[in-house]
């Protein structure tokens, strides 16, 4: 029982853990500014650990909560 | 006699200061693609640069209000760097907040881009780039505490280097914490000197053509917020959302952008009383106090935000009205071409 309950611990902390460098959430000392006209928000640093939005203003056009690709970003 | 004199200079000095005033020659409401721009710049003598997010750099006649696309998005596909502009008679960069700003020849096509990690604001003479921002290296923000740049678009800016330190040190990163407040502004003048208004720590800077230190005005009884000293949940719940934004700006005095003026840096503060924004011009002379001018046209918002340009004694004027997370859509941007006696 105490084995199961260790494993879930440990699977919930390995979900906590950045996925990729797009996730300005699972960095710590991070935050999302929105920027005002562009309708937009975009990852910025309050600290060590996360790049910028590795694709530009990259969550302008959904939830703001992550940067993702899209046509919007590409030159 | 002395005091005579001293009378006598006194209203001098008097008249000088209230000697220049603002007379506005035209007022319209942009619209079509041009409707929502952010910031703008002269092209010439009868046109200017708006960027549009949805459009790129547009060209609007000063006068005719005609608009065409000068490049930076393609036909259906948006400009995520065309918010701040940056113009000389070779170059045009614009520059999102964040993460990227891009660069073109005028006569040319082709688009550069470059990672510079926050801009607040940016301005171009030449193919020289004046950046108020900051960079990370190695993941960390500025290490020596690097607050404005510049550097040769020519050379694809390896030559980009900091031209002004953070007064507060580099662990405090102020540029990081407190870039999104658009809290500052830097350009330059016609001789290709250029003037630094941090706005996210105290005083003004004026440098020579070189990026020798020539002045330095000191801001902290100038009326105006020259400081970030927000705790740190502050910052999170302001940087987040824009309506506590909103607030927070409407409560204070800030620096919306400066301008090039021959008699000296002139900033362009930005207040709200009962839900109206006001601007004062407040130009800083290098010889005595700065003088204030109340800019003759207000906007009906507490969102309203100003960019202007000068050319010769022409300003034109940009106001900005964004408000969009509110029910309201966002007012057109207004475009105001006045005088500078």
């Amino acid at each position: 029982m105490k084995k199961s309950v260790l494993l879930m611990v440990l699977l919930c902390c390995m979900v906590a853990v950045p996925a990729g460098s797009n996730d300005c959430f699972s960095y710590p000392g991070t935050r999302v500014a929105y920027f005002s006209g562009c309708s937009c928000y975009a990852c910025a640093y309050t600290g060590s650990g996360c790049t910028a939005c590795t694709n530009g203003a990259g969550s302008c056009y959904t939830d703001g909560s992550t940067c993702e690709p899209g046509p919007l970003n590409q030159w | 006699m002395v005091i005579c004199l001293r009378f006598l200079a006194l209203v001098l000095f008097a008249s000088t200061v209230h000697a220049q005033s603002v007379r506005v020659l035209s007022d319209r409401t942009l619209t079509g693609e041009a409707a929502l721009v952010h910031d703008v710049r002269w092209a010439s003598k009868d046109a200017l640069y708006v960027t549009s997010y949805s459009s790129g750099v547009l060209q609007v006649g000063a006068d005719s209000g005609a608009v065409q696309r000068v490049g930076f998005a393609e036909p259906g596909r948006r400009c995520p760097s065309c918010v701040l502009l940056g113009v000389s008679d070779t170059h045009i960069v614009t520059s999102f907040p964040v993460y990227k700003l891009a660069w073109k020849q005028t006569t040319k096509p082709r688009i550069h881009t470059f990672v510079f990690d926050a801009v607040v604001d940016l301005d171009v003479h030449d193919d020289r780039l004046l950046i108020l921002g900051s960079r990370t290296e190695d993941e960390k923000w500025a290490p020596d505490g690097a607050v404005a740049w510049v550097g040769s678009l020519q050379s694809d800016l390896k030559d980009l280097r900091p031209v002004l330190y953070s007064s507060r040190g580099p662990k405090e990163m102020t540029v990081a914490r407190c870039g999104f407040l658009e809290p500052g502004a830097a350009r330059f003048f016609e001789d290709g000197s250029y003037v630094v208004v941090p706005g996210f720590e105290p005083d003004a800077y004026l440098y020579d053509r070189t990026g020798k230190l020539i002045h330095t005005w000191q801001t902290a009884k100038l009326g105006f917020l020259d400081r970030c000293e927000l705790p740190e949940p502050q910052v999170q719940a302001l940087s987040a959302d824009p309506e506590q934004r909103a607030l927070w700006r409407s409560k204070r005095i800030l620096i919306d952008d400066v301008l090039p003026t021959r008699a000296g840096p002139a900033l362009l503060l930005h207040r709200v009383q009962k839900g109206v924004a006001h601007w004062t011009m407040l130009i800083l002379h290098r010889d005595r106090p700065p003088s204030r001018i109340e800019l003759p046209f207000t906007a009906p918002s507490d969102v309203a935000s100003l960019r202007a340009d000068i050319h010769g004694n022409r300003i034109a004027f940009l106001i900005r009205t964004f408000g969009e997370w509110r029910d309201t859509k966002p007012a057109p941007s207004r475009l105001i071409i006045a005088e500078l006696r």
